[in-house]
Formats: structure tokens, sequence, C-alpha cells
């Protein structure tokens, strides 16, 4: 197996590399989740001494394709073919003993250990079972100096910065000797300094043999960093391995996107936005989100959209009270609101659904009608006593409107599939719907058909004169729901349009950057530091109160950027 | 393999999930009847009314304990203070009955209600973890215990204290009456009302409990409180059958009703279980003991097999748990 990297090629990269030996390549590889076909008959080749760029919108099937390469899913179609062999891992074991190696999005790291431990973790020189501390600290130095990652190796992993632990986590997959590495999203927690880092690391590693495979959503960096590029829509390849060289920024969200029509927007009502509007959020900042200015009138909808990690999520949470906010004010019907816990935020008639249906949705043990009306008790008790055909009645009415199907809503809701149980967190807030509901990615890892349910759901309720406030990934989602919609990118809202005035490129470059030129799309996470633009304007930091003030003029700001109320 | 995905398990695999989900429902009360007629037939005299009157009396303050504890453990909350809060509440009870029976017994429910309460302010305030916090409050509360009393001895005269530990009513000691009351009141409080509801959710999920709007503070505090509330009244059954207390009430008692509510099926990880499950639990283990005096087996061995019991008890539930 040491084929993969022995022989060391000594000038021959980018040029030759489509020609060069193939590494591992899928074979019809198809993962489906409660009956959708996230990945469909995917063949894709990964190239020995290549970076392969894997780009597509969220949900595209970018994640899961190298899920089941890396044997995180089990393939449910297809197979690998390494060396000759067809293989399906079941276990990311099974892809490591073949040299298979995924940096995944979410970090695996053991916080308490410090960062030598964790980049040689289970693979530290020992003697007789004890740990060599001394050889263990002089490997990981030499990787660290190697890479030129400026890293202690002494220091624990959970006092370090997130994008230090990024490169902990990228130096453990080096130090494997991998032949293939999958990065996930690597650089969306880094600064400039450090992805550019990652990239000439990335660029070290390939010249030494091994093939990189890179998924992000930063498509200059793809371009400029990757020798192939493949891009994924609705769970298929649609551009396989093009040459980088080939492609600009604007042909591959075209193909991101499709040669769909822009659909003229559905039978949408008309909103009035004369009246005081039913949320009006002005400035807000707290973690992640910088000066965030939202209207949301009552019958109307309103979509955030925007990358994954964009801090479209922290700021619903921030409005719901769950997350503390630093400035900024938020009225609820003209009237002066400052949420300090969700209960707060629940009792005034606003309701959320969360992104996460695992981490801060369900409660796992028990039962889909009980998770239903655990929301609003009051609907189905009387005195604090809970009437259990009550309960059973209205919730099972909830339920028939998003249409759960469920074998019997009495059974744990863990026993529904990923989109029911989607479904019935929906219904959670319908027993007495609320004047205002937040609801973050509303369809995610639901199916075709439920999706056009849920979606019509929203339009009735809102036809009642029930405002939402969404964020989602999907733009086609977005424009066919929403009566406005805000752009977010890096914790600021970027722009702002009516839906039936924009088109699905304009969305896609407005939140990946590229419609701006001057602007830095790469510009990692939001920086914490309430006033980004000290460098810009020192003028700015004269009078302390500018600080709070929504006006700043930011030089790098569109023209339709909603820095107004 | 597109669309929509099939929701019927079909008539076949249903029946088998039945099975299996009543094993793992009730197994524990098929585990605790099997112990009784194994034991009811090795000897006549355990399934007597007399025999069983006496198992009760002797598990009431451990069963209420049990209870309050399993509360608590749906909470997602430890209570590892129980024992000590039942001697406070036992010789406050003690000191009080010298001018009022009465009041002692009232006062003495309040002091584990009040120490409950600290409990809570105290994990509230700072954040600590509620298994290192109450292991720590549990010093401090017997350490009070031992401030008052000065280690020594404090003695109940009044027969009217005692009337609660030592009468009978209709066949049963007033204590035992006492807390199949509190029992059933707590299982129509977690099963019956919206708070109960709340109890299962924070321990189920703690942030969706937080993001659907249910005050986690002041549902965890309740938990404490009754756990607190049911200590100090074992306290009082306790000071009342003995006629007497002393810092040296409940100790170890915590664990032992933990490991009652966790071998009646009530889930370590919190979100699941019942009241009802204490009780079981509790009996289930007094049975134990009560089979090796009466099948005269050698009481050397009571303490060994009463632990392997137990572990079994667990690991059956653990394994039809995981095959659901």
């Amino acid at each position: 197996m040491d084929e993969l990297t022995e022989e060391i090629s000594s000038g021959d990269r980018v040029g030759d590399a489509a020609a060069s030996p193939t590494v591992l390549s899928t074979v019809g590889l198809t993962k489906v989740f409660s009956g959708v076909r996230v990945v469909d008959d995917a063949n894709v080749t990964f190239r020995r001494g290549q970076i392969h760029g894997l780009v597509g919108q969220n949900g595209a099937g970018k994640s899961s394709l190298v899920k089941m390469v890396c044997g995180v899913y089990r393939a449910d179609e297809g197979h690998l073919a390494i060396d000759g062999a067809e293989l399906v891992f079941t276990t990311p074991r099974q892809a490591r003993d073949r040299r298979v190696t995924l940096v995944a999005q979410e970090l695996s790291l053991v916080p308490a250990l410090s960062v030598a431990e964790n980049i040689l973790l289970g693979r530290q020189p020992s003697r007789a079972g004890l740990v060599n501390g001394r050889a263990l600290r002089r490997r990981a130095l030499e990787l660290i100096e190697s890479f030129g990652f400026g890293l202690d190796p002494d220091a624990i992993v959970s006092t370090l910065a997130p994008s230090d632990q990024q490169k902990v986590e990228i130096l453990r997959a080096l130090a494997s000797d991998a032949g293939l590495i999958v990065l996930d999203e690597p650089t969306s927690s880094m600064s400039i300094d450090d992805s550019t880092r990652l990239y000439e690391i990335i660029r070290l590693l390939a010249d030494r043999g091994t093939s990189v495979v890179l998924v992000s959503h930063f498509l200059d960096e793809v371009l400029d960093v990757c020798d192939v590029v493949t891009v994924m829509r609705d769970g298929e390849v649609v551009v396989h391995a093009r040459p980088s060289a080939e492609l600009t920024t604007q042909e591959i969200v075209h193909h991101m996107v499709g040669d769909v029509e822009v659909e003229a927007g559905p039978e949408t009502t008309e909103v009035d936005r004369t009246g005081t509007p039913r949320l009006k959020v002005d400035g807000l900042s707290g973690n992640r989100f910088t000066d965030m200015s939202v209207e949301v009138h009552p019958g109307e909808i309103v979509a955030m959209v925007g990358l994954v990690g964009s801090g479209r999520t922290e700021f619903l949470r921030g409005v719901f009270g769950v997350d503390a906010t630093s400035t900024g004010t938020i009225e609820l019907n003209g009237e002066r609101v400052r949420f300090r816990r969700p209960a707060d935020a629940v009792k005034a008639g606003v309701a959320m659904v969360t992104e996460s249906r695992k981490l801060d949705g369900i409660f796992p043990v028990l039962g889909t009608s009980t998770n239903i009306a655990i929301a609003q008790p009051g609907e189905t008790s009387a005195a604090g006593i809970v009437r259990r055909g009550l309960l059973r009645q209205r919730a099972g009415e909830a339920a028939e409107r998003v249409n759960v199907q469920a074998a019997s809503l009495e059974n744990p809701i863990t026993s529904l599939s990923g989109g029911n149980q989607q479904k019935a967190l929906l219904a959670r807030w319908l027993l007495s719907p609320p004047q205002l509901y937040l609801i973050d990615e509303p369809t995610r890892g639901v199916d075709v058909v439920s999706i056009q349910q849920i979606h019509g759901l929203l339009k009735r309720l809102t036809a009642d004169g029930m405002s939402v406030l969404m964020v989602t990934s999907e733009f086609d989602e977005a424009l066919a729901l929403a009566h406005r919609i805000y752009v977010v990118r890096n914790g600021r809202i970027v722009r702002r349009a009516e839906a039936a005035e924009v088109t699905k490129p304009m969305l896609l470059a407005a939140a990946f950057g590229t419609d701006a030129e001057d602007d830095d799309p790469d510009d990692p996470a939001p920086d914490p530091d309430p006033d980004p633009d000290d460098d810009v304007d020192p003028l700015v930091d004269v009078d302390p109160h500018d600080h709070d003030h929504p006006h700043d003029d930011e030089p790098d700001d569109l023209s339709e950027t909603a820095a107004s109320a | 393999m597109t669309a929509t995905a099939p929701v019927d398990p079909g008539p076949a695999s249903r029946f088998t999930i039945d099975v299996r989900s009543i094993m793992a429902r009730y197994g524990i009360l098929i585990a605790f009847l099997v112990l009784i007629i194994g034991v009811g037939l090795g000897n006549e005299r355990f399934l007597t009314a007399r025999n069983w009157s006496n198992l009760f009396d002797q598990a009431v303050p451990l069963a209420l304990i049990a209870c309050g504890v399993t509360v608590c453990i749906i909470s997602g909350i430890f209570d590892l203070s129980t024992g000590s809060m039942l001697a406070v509440s036992a010789i406050v009870a003690a000191e009080v009955a010298q001018t009022s029976p009465t009041l002692g017994m009232v006062l003495g429910v309040v002091t584990g209600c009040l120490l409950g309460l600290v409990n809570a302010g105290i994990m509230a305030a700072t954040g600590v973890n509620s298994f290192i916090g109450t292991l720590s409050t549990a010093f401090v509360f017997r350490g009070l215990a031992f401030m008052v009393t000065s280690g020594a001895l404090v003695q109940v005269s009044s027969e009217s204290f005692r009337t609660l530990g030592v009468e009978k009513f209709l066949g049963l000691k007033w204590s035992v009456w006492l807390f199949l009351l509190v029992a059933v009141l707590l299982g129509l409080l977690m099963s019956r009302t919206t708070l109960g509801r709340a109890f299962y959710a924070v321990g189920g999920n703690v942030e969706a409990a937080r993001l659907v709007g249910i005050r986690v503070t002041g549902v965890q505090t309740m938990a404490y409180v009754i756990s607190g509330f049911c200590a100090g009244l074992a306290g009082v059954v306790t000071a009342s059958k003995i006629g007497s207390a002393s810092t040296e009430l409940g100790l170890g008692i915590e664990l032992r009703a933990i490991t009652a509510a966790i071998v009646g099926g009530t889930s370590i990880f919190g979100g699941e279980g019942a009241v009802w499950r204490a009780v079981v639990g509790v009996m289930f283990i007094q049975c134990i003991g009560n089979a090796f005096i009466l099948l005269g087996i050698d009481s050397q061995y009571e303490t060994f097999a009463q632990g392997l019991l137990i572990l079994a008890a667990v690991a059956l539930d653990q394994f039809v748990r995981r095959s659901r």
C-alpha cells in the first residue's frame, strides 16, 4: 500500500495530475435518508497528488459523499474502488486502515489532553505500554514545525482557539500518513493567515503524492487551490473533475444552481407594511453577528439566507433570548422587549424551532404527542393537571396539520423518521399559533412532498396573520416562501431584497461574496470585537457612542445594505 | 426507495416490538413477581400479611427517599444529600417535639424542604454539577447536625410524637399509610401534571426544555425541594419510630435510594422513569434481605448476593433496552 506515496514525484504536479494514477474512485455511490437520495449514483475519481475541490449548495450531498468515502456513513448502493478492490467502508477505522482520513467539520479532539497527545492520539510512541512522553513531544513538534503551524505542543487543547483546534485536527490527519485526506470545510473557523498557511500545506501534501479532497464554500479559494473541481447538485455529480483553470466562480455557481428558471413567486399574499411591524430588530449584535437590523410585519414571511456559519442561527437565538446580545434593540408590536430567557419570549407570543433536532429539539424518550404538546402546556391542562384525552386529541390535530406520519403518536418520537420528527417539531407550537414564529431551517432533512406541505402550512398560517422569520440555506425555499429576503455573510446583513425582485444567482453571489469587487469573501468568522471598523476609519473611535451607531458608513457595504431601519 | 419512507413496520415485526417493549417497561415487575413467588414457595411465612406489614414498615424511610430521588433523577439531577437531610430533619423534629409533638413533625418536614431549597440555590448560583454539589452539602448538613447536638442523642418522650412510627391503623403502621399517600401524590404529580411533564422534559433534553419556554432552574429547584421534603419526612418517621434522633441517622441511605430507583427502572440518564418504579425497586431489595432470613441462608452472604442480584436486574434492564 505504500506505493501511494513512495515514489515521490519531483516536479510533475498540476499539469500531469489528471494523468496520475487513481487513488480511490466511487462507483455508483448512493445514500438514502428517509426516502431522499441525498447522494445519487456518484462516480468520482480521486487521483494521486491531486487537490480535488468538491462544491455544491448546502444539502447538495457533498458531506454525505465524503462521509461514505471515509467510512462515517455506509453507502446504500455502489462501492469504492481502491487498487482494483471493491469496498464499502462501514467504520472510519476501516477507511483509516486503507489510509483514507477525514478531517471533519465537527472537531473530534480530547479537550483535556495536550496538543502533542492529540496529534498522536492512538499512535503514541510507547514502550511496554508506557507512553514515551519525550518522544511524543518531539514527534509532535516535528510535525508542527514541518507545516509551519505556530502551536505549542504542551498546550491543553481546551484552552486553544477554535482555529488552533482545527489545526490540531489537521495535524492529526497528517500524522497518520494518509494516502487520501478529506478536508470538510477546514477554513470556516480560520483567519485568512491560517487558511493561507493551510492551503500551502495542502499543496505541499499533494506534491508529496497525497490525494487531497477539499470541501468548501469559498469558491475563489477552491479555484485558487484545487487542481480539479467537482460540482454536486441535488445529490448528483453535475461537473466531474474539471480542471480549475477552465472554470470561473460564476460558472461554478451556475452549475450549483442548475438551469432551473427562477420560479415566479407563487401566490404569495400581499403584505401591508404600513402598520407597526410585528418584529423590529435594530442594530442587534451578539455572539458571531454584528449590527443586524430586521423587520417582520404581520402576515409576512421573512427569510434569512447565507452560508452555514454566517451567523443567522446565532441571530435567531439572540432574538429569542437563548443567548445574550450586546447592543441593539428589539421591538415586538412596537414595544421594546428584551428576552432574558426563552420563557419570556414564549410568554410574549414568540416561538422558535431550532435547526438541530437532536441537540435541542426533541425529547427523545417522550412520546410524539407529548413532544408536540409540551411547549404549550396551558392548551392541554386545567389548573396544572394534564388532561390526557385532550392532549392526545390536540396533539393529533396539530400532527395532522403538518401531516406527521406515525404508527402511533404515543410511541417515543425517536421511532419516527427524521423528516417526520421535523414536522412534529413544527407542530409543537400549533396548538395555539404564536404571533411570531422563528424557524431555523424549516425543511432540513425533509422529503420533497413534506417540503411542499410545510410550505403550504407556513403560507396558511401567515395568511391568518402570523409572522415568520426563518433561516434557510435553501435559496429556492427562500424565494418560494418569503416576501422579503435578507442575505447574511460573516455575521452581517449584506443585502435586503423583495423576494419578487431577486434571483437565485443574485442571492448566491451575495452570500458567497462574489458580487463585491473589493470585498474579501474568505474573511473568516466575524470578529467578536463589536467595532471592526476601527482600522478603516480611526475617527470612529473618537466618540465611544459611535460604537452603537447603526449608521456607520462602511466602505465595503453594498448600496442595498440594510443598515437603515 | 424514493418519495415517502415506510412508517408501518408490518404486523410481524410489530408483534416482536410489543413483546420487547413490554419486557422493557415491566421487566422489573416480572422479576419482582418471580422473586415473590420463588421465596413464597420456599417459605410459607413470606407471603403473610404480618411479614409484609413488617417489610413495608422497615422500608418506609428508604422508600420515601427513593421516591424523592426518583423525581430528581428524572429531572437529570443527583441528590446525594438525602441521608444528611434525614438526620438534620430528625434532630429538629425530636428537639421541637419535646415542647410540641405536632410542631416537631411539621418543622422536621419543613427543615427537609428548606435544605432542599438550599441545595437548589447553591447549584443555581454556582452552576456546580448536582452530583458533586450535593456530595458537598451532604457533609455540610451532617456537620450542621453535629454542631447543633454536639453529637449527643436527642431523646423523644412524647407518646403522640411516636404514634406515627409505632401505632397501627388497619393492620399497617401510620407511617406506611403516610408513605403510600406521598407515593401516590408524587406519582400523580409526575404523570398527570404539567409540572411533571416539565421534570421529564428537563431531564430528557435540557436545551430543548429551555427553548420551549420551560424555566429550567425553577423546575430543578422543585425537584430538589421535593427530595428534601421526602428526606425530611423520612427523618420524622425515623425519629418517631425509634424515639430518638442522632447525627448517625440515614448514613448511606442516599446511595441505597438511588440504587432502588435505578433497579426499579428509572433511567440514570434522566428523562425516563416513574415513582412506582422506586417503590418496586425498594421492595425488591427489601425482599432479597427478607428472603435470606426466612430461607435460613447464612447472612454473611447477604450483602454479596444483594449486590449480584441488583447487578443482574440492572444488566437485564440494559440488555432489553438496547435490543429495543
